[in-house]
């Protein structure tokens, strides 16, 4: 119990990096991969064959490596980042990739037919979009989008490279520190948690969202 | 009176489907369009319907032009906003009905009348009230379409349909996917619209369907005469 306490500042301040870094993750790539989307879906095939690369590079590499090119490879051709900005930068480019996917099968999976109906209804392609099209596409895509939510609070934990002292790495340090097992155990639990709060607030929002 | 579309001709991929072909519906008419699959029925409603492009011809409601033929025999399409109010004199009810799954009945039928700004709120309603009163559902006016049968929900795509007053309303298989006694029950819900003056168009395969309640019958054979 006495080790809990003493690990328990260092283990808060690691939360707190990685917790920030999954806020704004959730809340810049969720509606950007919406737009990439309709971009993908919409827009010229020379642009969707541009983002086609794009999300097969993201989803290709490990991202990982992508978080090493950026914090380690880009300083190379002169573009710097501080730690966490790159830990940003590298999350949003990847996260807006599979979520760009999800949100296009989303899109594809709305019948012709309520387009067509918008159409002859003369309600206008953008309030027909926004008003019937978006609250089916939310419908299907909430599973998917929850999965991935989930893999980011976990992803997060991949950020320890860049030196940033995130949830996993103040649990390894204090593991080595006192040698025991027990701050894995803390760290664990802590992850536990964050999905657990994380998996409720999806099935509140997948349970609003049904009709 | 009603629609009169002259000289339409409609290709795809080179392939004629529908050619040189004249159509009218006059105001108060059940137009029944049978024939074979693939003989271009349905395309035909969709050209009416804003849903493809005529090649060639003239397509009018009234004195309300959709195109008009230019001196190359070509379709000209009016402006937008003219073919907008063209759009408002015909509605369509889809094959599958095409209800919106996330709005209630009440809010299917508000939706068109409310984007256009062509009646208030209050109006509206009461519209709508009325007709899902007339259609006999208006004890689901607040339920989602998912919860509806089949016939509750081509009712409520026809009630939709009404909210803009067409002057011709358009079918697409009503039938299909319905039994024989509902099928009945729609049959005499298209004949009490059309004692109002509305022109009907029906597509459909259902040869007792469309002799029982048609009053005109046009076969699809003679789109490419």
């Amino acid at each position: 119990m006495n080790l809990i306490t003493e690990i328990m500042p260092s283990l808060i301040n690691g939360l707190q990096t990685t917790l920030g870094l999954f806020f704004i993750i959730v809340v810049v790539t969720i509606p950007f991969g919406f737009l990439v989307a309709c971009v993908r879906v919409y827009a010229p095939k020379w642009i969707t064959w541009i983002i086609q690369v794009y999300i097969y590079v993201m989803r290709g590499t490990p991202l990982l490596l992508q978080l090493m090119v950026v914090f380690f490879g880009l300083p190379l051709v002169g573009i710097t980042f501080d730690r966490f900005a790159a830990a940003v930068f590298t999350f949003i480019i990847n996260y807006t990739a599979y979520y760009a996917e999800i949100f296009r099968g989303g899109i594809l999976s709305v019948p012709n037919g309520q387009f067509e109906a918008i159409k002859v209804l003369g309600i206008g392609r953008v309030r027909g979009f926004i008003k019937i099209i978006i609250p089916q596409v939310m419908r299907v895509v909430l599973p998917s989008v929850g999965n991935e939510v989930i893999s980011l609070v976990k992803d997060t934990s991949l950020i320890y490279i860049l030196g940033l002292g995130e949830l996993l790495r103040a649990g390894q340090i204090a593991a080595n520190t006192y040698a025991s097992l027990v701050p894995y155990a803390a760290v664990g639990i802590i992850y536990l948690i964050i999905t657990g709060l994380v998996t409720l607030a999806l099935n509140a929002i997948e349970k609003k969202s049904n009709y | 009176m009603g629609l009169k579309a002259t000289n339409i001709t409609k290709q795809f991929n080179g392939i004629d489907v529908i050619k040189k072909f004249d159509f009218t519906i006059d105001a108060g008419e059940i137009v029944t369009l049978v024939g074979r699959s693939g003989t271009g029925k349905t395309t035909l409603m969709r050209l009416l319907n804003q849903l493809e492009k005529a090649d060639n011809g003239t397509i009018v409601i009234d004195d309300t032009f959709l195109c008009k033929e230019n001196a190359e025999g070509k379709a000209d399409y009016v402006s937008k906003k003219e073919q907008k109010t063209y759009g408002n004199q015909i509605g369509m009810v889809f094959q599958d009905y095409q209800l919106f799954p996330n709005l209630t009945v009440i809010e299917n039928c508000l939706e068109a009348p409310l984007a256009q700004k062509l009646m208030t709120k209050e109006e509206a309603v009461q519209k709508a009230e009325s007709l899902l009163q007339q259609m006999g559902i208006l004890d689901k006016r607040d339920v989602y379409p998912g919860t509806l049968s089949g016939g509750q929900q081509q009712r409520a795509a026809i009630a939709r349909a009404m909210m803009l007053n067409p002057k011709i309303l358009c079918f697409d298989e009503p039938t299909s996917a319905l039994d024989r006694d509902t099928a009945n029950g729609i049959g005499k819900m298209i004949q009490e619209i059309a004692s109002d003056g509305t022109g009907i168009l029906i597509v459909t395969h259902d040869i007792d369907f469309a002799e029982q309640y048609g009053t005109r019958s046009v076969s699809s054979d003679l789109f490419i005469a």
